[in-house]
């Protein structure tokens, strides 16, 4: 099973611009995703959600093809749509439903029969710890149970791929992990796609990872490799805090984090050279620092 | 209900053994376009081979609104597109036409006749663009009608018929220089 | 040359050589089939998902339409009560039942609405049966309230002096084109510019349509009737073009922007 984007590309008219010129949310994107998960990293405005409705056939592409299998998924219409589980990044519902009509108004939509329906219904409000609130209304429950049944919508037709836009934001950390572990269980013979801007939701599950900047991807490949290119990069010093203004707008050096100390120093996390700042240490890249200095 | 719809009905129903006489019913047609785009014809059988493997595996999830052969047609251009990518075949070139490639009439004719013809063919096709060409090749090669033409392109049937009338006037003023 | 000479060059003799290939190729085919299931997945018919949303949508739309008929009874009848109709003045009436025609379509503008403004248009795209199969339930429980509403409007403001084929002109026209304004916008615009387009579109059509029926009263009864019957035609007509370029993706970019 494979999904394959080749030089697919989405333009719109920019309708701020009074000469209403082209504006390229998706410039030109290949990619070939296989089963395991793969992390879809990218700053808002980077032409993620865009590239993932193609992908899921909700848009059409301007350009190039996304073909499932070898085959061009606008041949397979329906039947593509069939073996897709998608959730978007922003999540609605009728607001008179409770969780069990959601799923059943889903099922319905995707297809399935009552009896195929019940069953997978009753087995992922079990899985997902939703079947003590399967009757009440979806706008009264906590922003984590809310994107727990989106999760259940999307598993509905026990999809072999699964799209998820942004779905970890609102979320506490311990709903997150929760959602990762989740993820991590689902993702065997599947592909799962997560695009997120937030790089610890997939640093750790993730089998490989794209990184998408102004409508193009950057870099593909594992967190390992895509880490490994920011070796020799990274580095932390420990700094007066009145020196803060002046590294702050040091040009050489790019600043990802900064931590107030208990003796009143200021420790820095920094990608630049050694010699940037006067005692500075080598660090391990994390694939966050990767997406700092890409973006 | 022609034959086709019945055979892919019971294939529905899970009569796998229609399967053969749907793909014997086609064979030839897409043996005969793989072989228009694909170098050789070892390439071409593969191609073929390969559409009709990916024709099964989707033919569950098919849904049969009388647009079988325009589905078949696009599966083994798509295919074709993969095996060239990989295989790092160039485009269409004068070399393109298969070995075994002649017009019926001549080949019981002498050699050097349907080696002209070969070689005047593909250099009127050599100076089409590739949506020209492909319409060219559906249209005299394969024998599709206009309307079969647009399923497959996914182009309007207007956009075919005046693509196909120039391309044809390109090919004419190629074979008069 | 000609086009049979073209395909007469074309042409390539249907040799035997392919046949072991095609023989090898039929056992791979088998192998594969072998390896899926004997029978596909069982998959819902778009008659069981409109049965299905009865449940879901259609006692909502009715409901929603059962009140805007009842606000327009009332209307009628609390003038009727103060005997303003008694000498009825068949002046008003056409213009009433014009009014209604239009209300009756606009009572879909928020039902139509709702899938952008719940932000379930995405998800619903990506399904199985996409907008396509809603929209069409949608329209159909829609369609079905809408006729109800139309023939209970003929039958209470009809028999005040009003012949039939007045009264029937006089609903359906503005009516129908409303519903065609209506569908036409959704297909066409942003969802936060339908409402207000649709409901302003609409109430100019009302008026258009009332003095256009009212310039074809000058035409024989017969011809009249054929005529309007033409232009509901065309509008039906109108509405499956739009839902079929709905189905078709090409709103889908402005749905979601």
């Amino acid at each position: 099973m494979e999904i394959t984007l080749e030089h697919v590309a989405k333009h719109f008219k920019d309708k701020t611009n009074k000469n209403l010129s082209v504006k390229k949310a998706v410039a030109d994107v290949s990619l070939h995703l296989t089963p395991g998960v793969w992390g879809l990293l990218g700053a808002n405005g980077s032409g993620k959600t865009t590239l993932m409705r193609m992908i899921c056939g909700i848009m059409k592409p301007t350009a190039g093809r996304i073909c499932y299998d070898g085959v061009d998924i606008t041949q397979l219409d329906d039947a593509y749509r069939d073996i897709i589980g998608y959730l978007p990044q922003e999540f609605g519902f009728y607001p008179e439903f409770t969780v069990q009509q959601y799923l059943e108004y889903i099922s319905a939509l995707k297809g399935m029969t009552d009896a195929q329906a019940k069953n997978r219904i009753d087995e992922l409000l079990v899985r997902l710890s939703l079947d003590d609130v399967r009757r009440k209304r979806i706008i009264k429950l906590s922003g984590g149970m809310k994107r727990r049944v989106g999760i259940a919508q999307a598993l509905l037709n026990d999809p072999e791929f699964l799209v998820l836009d942004e779905p970890t934001s609102g979320l506490d950390p311990g709903e997150r992990v929760r959602f990762r572990n989740l993820l991590s269980e689902f993702a065997k013979d599947r592909i799962v796609l997560i695009s997120t801007h937030i790089v610890s939701d997939v640093e750790y599950i993730a089998t490989r990872n794209a990184i998408m900047k102004n409508g193009e991807i950057l870099l593909t490949g594992t967190t390992q490799e895509l880490v490994s290119q920011m070796h020799g990069k990274v580095y932390q010093a420990v700094i007066p805090p009145q020196e803060l203004h002046m590294w702050e707008s040091e040009p050489r050096i790019q600043i990802v984090n900064l931590r107030n100390e208990a003796d009143g120093s200021i420790c820095l996390r920094y990608l630049g050279n050694p010699t940037d700042i006067p005692d500075a240490e080598a660090q391990n890249p994390t694939l966050e620092d990767l997406y700092l200095h890409i973006k | 209900m022609t034959r086709e719809d019945e055979l892919i009905r019971q294939i529905k129903q899970g009569r796998r053994e229609c399967l053969n006489e749907l793909v014997e019913l086609y064979y030839p047609v897409i043996l005969r376009y793989c072989m228009w785009h694909m170098p050789d014809m070892e390439s071409a059988q593969d191609a073929t081979q390969e559409t009709f493997l990916k024709l099964v595996r989707f033919i569950d999830r098919y849904h049969h609104r009388g647009q079988f052969k325009a589905f078949l047609y696009k599966i083994a251009a798509n295919t074709c597109i993969d095996i060239k990518r990989k295989r790092a075949v160039p485009e269409f070139s004068l070399e393109s036409l298969p070995e075994d490639f002649a017009p019926a009439e001549m080949q019981s004719e002498n050699g050097f006749q349907s080696a002209e013809d070969r070689l005047q063919l593909a250099s009127a096709l050599t100076c089409l663009d590739s949506t020209q060409r492909e319409l060219v090749l559906l249209r005299y090669g394969q024998e599709l009608s206009l309307k079969e033409i647009s399923a497959v392109t996914g182009l309007p049937l207007r956009t075919v018929q005046t693509k196909l009338r120039r391309a044809v006037q390109k090919m004419n003023k190629s074979v008069t220089m | 040359m000609h086009h049979r000479q073209w395909k007469n060059l074309f042409a390539i003799e249907k040799g035997t050589a392919y046949e072991p290939h095609m023989h090898n190729t039929l056992r791979l085919v088998q192998e594969q089939a072998g390896r899926l299931n004997s029978a596909g997945t069982p998959v819902l018919s778009i008659t069981g998902l409109v049965a299905k949303q009865v449940k879901f949508l259609a006692w909502k739309i009715w409901l929603t339409q059962g009140m805007v008929l009842a606000a327009l009874c009332a209307v009628f009848f609390c003038i009727h009560a103060n005997n303003t109709l008694e000498c009825v003045d068949l002046y008003i009436l056409p213009k009433f039942l014009c009014g209604c025609g239009t209300v009756v379509a606009m009572s879909a503008i928020p039902i139509l609405k709702r899938a952008s403004r719940y932000k379930m248009f995405e998800l619903e795209q990506s399904t199985h049966f996409a907008i396509g199969g809603s929209l069409l339930s949608q329209l159909l429980f829609i369609g079905i309230g809408d006729v109800c509403m139309l023939t209970v409007l003929a039958l209470a403001v009809g028999r005040f002096g009003l012949t039939i084929p007045v009264t029937t002109i006089t609903l359906i026209v503005p009516f129908m084109t409303a519903a065609t304004a209506c569908i036409m916008l959704w297909a066409r615009t942003t969802p936060s510019v339908f409402q207000t387009a649709s409901v302003m579109l609409c109430l100019l059509s009302s008026w258009l349509s009332y003095e256009v029926i009212d310039k074809s009263s000058l035409l024989q009864t017969p011809t009249r009737l054929c005529l309007w019957t033409g232009y509901a035609l065309i509008c039906i007509a109108v509405i499956c073009h739009e839902y079929h370029n709905i189905c078709s993706y090409k709103s889908v970019d402005q749905m979601l922007n």
